[in-house]
């Protein structure tokens, strides 16, 4: 009975429970995307680089070296030499390393000098890999390979001569146009700093420097027999990433190299320092959950404001389903079941909209924002959340329910018009 | 002859200290008998129906209706009561805005499970019929007359046959003609029936059509 009366009385006012539902599940839809897009953006931030357990750089700032190694931001203070990172290569706790050595760009994007380890080995996002989306990995001298944000933004295609500057900023004002790469591959899209990156090899940063030696080109030809690979000899890195065996030697690790004798370097342990760093600039991600709690508890009071403004209009109506037998409690919970039923039907009505939305903005947040959303089921967080959100709206039905009982007891059965 | 109603030294104020609305020391009506109540406003007519309709209760005496004693039970007994025995038709604005003529009608077998033991959306048709309301069935009630909507009132009152029919001034929004037509089908059903039927207003010229006539202002001293 009661189910019958509250559908039939809902669609009687068809539009003002409409607009009901609708501002439920825009709230709805805001809070649980909002929801997404902050542990989105925090999974993303801090799974930019995975797998690895240490990087490794000259003593200075952790941070630095976390941004200038996985972010391409800022740069280093010092180098290391070649031999630290030899030693570390050879300890029997090291399953693999990834050389890094910085200091040059190609129109703004940062050349990042690395060898086939990086190919093999990176991981982002979990056990995602570097992946070629034209071409091959680089291996001779000059061989360079972009990221697929440098490739769009240039048109550049396999087999494009490119011109590395001198320094990391975007306007140079020495080029190294004596020594000429060749594009011979373009990674996929990955949504992480990788894409901003253009690729050569350790023995292609030292070529680049030859005749530099002072800082400036001093203008001699360079027999091209020093170019060959083979004959290249890389002096320093200017940080490197290392992955261990077992995770419980990580820490000791680290301790060792703090402690390395011969140079001064550090080593941070990047998953860590990424989620430190979140910490740090995550006041946002609090500011947007307490927007959208805010949008929510608006939601919530247009089911009080809509359910109490009708009371007075259905004084009539009660006072007939108190002739007919009802009770005061039937008034009561017939308001209640209105109220749940039309939280409900915005729940419902937002998590589909949340996921229409999601399935429009996604690729438009991965490749602005590097925010990761994947299209999943209902977490229990979110079922939660939605939970919560059922009881309070039901909860909001309260106020007008306690009024139309208090206003079923007074009329009775006289007709308030 | 048992009594449908039986009021004694009844007393009735919505606060204590305040004035009495009801001071009734005695009124009996017959099981079967149709009644004329004769109330102007001012005479705690709602009051008197909302007492024997056991939405209120007594401050004191006794309000026994259909063989139940309103002052000693509870009040979802008496709600109960009201739904499975009672049909009530008010002034105007008897129906739900929202139902269609049908589901008004077959409300109160909805809310009472004792009221629709038989199969009620038959006796609906029946009720429909014997109302000429056959063409309106599905139509929605606000699409009706005033007089079509009394009608379907009645008709939603004498579903499931209850004991006792109030009707509360139900033609003071009806012109003479449809006055005349619903008193008419009114006292039709109550030939074949015989429901103890009271029914309340201010015209006194609808007396003729009762067996007995009751005046408020004569039996109720109130304040």
């Amino acid at each position: 009975m009661i189910n019958f009366l509250t559908y039939k009385s809902i669609s009687n006012r068809k539009f003002t429970s409409f607009l009901c539902v609708l501002s439920i599940a825009l709230s709805v839809t805001l809070f649980l995307g909002i929801e997404r897009i902050r542990n989105g953006a925090r999974d993303g931030f801090t799974n930019t680089i995975s797998k690895t357990d240490l990087i490794v750089g000259a003593k200075g700032g952790p941070l630095n070296l976390l941004l200038y190694t996985v972010f391409h931001i800022g740069g280093a203070v010092n180098n290391i030499k070649m031999k630290t990172y030899e030693e570390i290569k050879k300890n029997h706790q090291v399953e693999w390393t990834i050389p890094i050595s910085l200091g040059d760009a190609y129109r703004g994007f940062r050349v990042v000098a690395t060898d086939e380890n990086f190919y093999e080995h990176y991981r982002f996002r979990g056990d995602r890999s570097v992946e070629m989306s034209e071409g091959r990995i680089p291996n001779d001298t000059f061989d360079v390979v972009i990221g697929s944000v440098v490739a769009k933004k240039f048109n550049h295609k396999v087999g494009d001569p490119i011109i590395i500057s001198h320094g990391i900023s975007a306007q140079a004002i020495l080029s190294h146009d004596n020594t000429p790469f060749k594009i011979i591959g373009i990674m996929k899209p990955t949504s992480t700093p990788l894409d901003t990156g253009v690729y050569i090899t350790l023995q292609g940063m030292e070529a680049i420097h030859f005749g530099w030696e002072t800082g400036v080109p001093n203008g001699e030809k360079i027999n091209p027999e020093r170019f060959k690979k083979e004959n290249i000899q890389i002096s320093q890195l200017t940080s490197f990433m290392v992955k261990l065996k077992s995770r419980i030697a990580v820490l000791r690790m680290r301790r060792d190299i703090d402690n390395y004798m011969d140079e001064p370097i550090m080593a941070i342990i990047p998953a860590l320092s990424l989620q430190e760093m979140w910490e740090t600039i995550g006041y946002v991600e609090q500011i947007l959950f307490l927007v959208s709690l805010c949008v929510l508890l608006v939601g919530v009071l247009s089911i009080l404001i809509s359910l109490y403004t009708s009371i007075n209009e259905r004084r009539r109506e009660m006072a007939i389903l108190r002739s007919l037998g009802a009770s005061s409690r039937h008034i009561f919970f017939l308001l209640i079941y209105e109220s749940s039923f039309l939280v409900l039907a915005g729940c419902i009505l937002g998590v589909v909209s949340m996921y229409g939305l999601l399935f429009f903005v996604r690729p438009w947040l991965e490749s602005n924002f590097s925010v990761y959303l994947p299209i999943e089921a209902l977490s229990s967080t979110e079922w939660i959340y939605l939970g919560l959100i059922f009881v309070v709206g039901t909860l909001a039905g309260l106020i007008p329910a306690i009024k139309a009982y208090m206003n079923s007891l007074q009329d009775g059965l006289t007709i308030k018009i | 002859m048992t009594k449908a109603i039986s009021l004694k030294k009844c007393l009735f104020s919505y606060d204590k200290n305040t004035k009495l609305v009801i001071n009734i020391d005695q009124l009996d009506i017959e099981t079967g008998e149709k009644v004329f109540l004769y109330g102007p406003s001012g005479h705690g007519k709602s009051t008197l129906l909302n007492l024997t309709a056991g939405v209120l209760k007594a401050n004191s005496g006794s309000v026994e209706v259909l063989g139940q004693e309103l002052t000693k039970i509870s009040q979802s007994k008496r709600d109960h009561l009201r739904g499975e025995k009672i049909g009530y038709i008010f002034q105007i604005f008897n129906l739900i805005p929202y139902l269609t003529v049908k589901e008004n009608i077959v409300l109160p077998c909805m809310i009472n499970k004792k009221r629709s033991d038989d199969d009620f959306h038959k006796q609906a048709e029946e009720l429909i019929d014997s109302l000429g309301l056959r063409e309106y069935i599905d139509k929605k009630v606000t699409d009706l007359s005033i007089g079509q909507q009394q009608r379907v009132a009645a008709a939603r009152a004498l579903i499931g046959n209850p004991q006792m029919i109030i009707a509360d001034e139900p033609t003071s929004a009806l012109d003479e003609k449809n006055t005349r037509e619903f008193m008419e089908l009114l006292m039709n059903v109550w030939e074949k029936k015989k429901f103890t039927l009271i029914f309340v207003s201010h015209d006194e010229r609808l007396k003729s059509y009762f067996s007995r006539s009751i005046s408020l202002p004569e039996i109720n001293h109130h304040d």
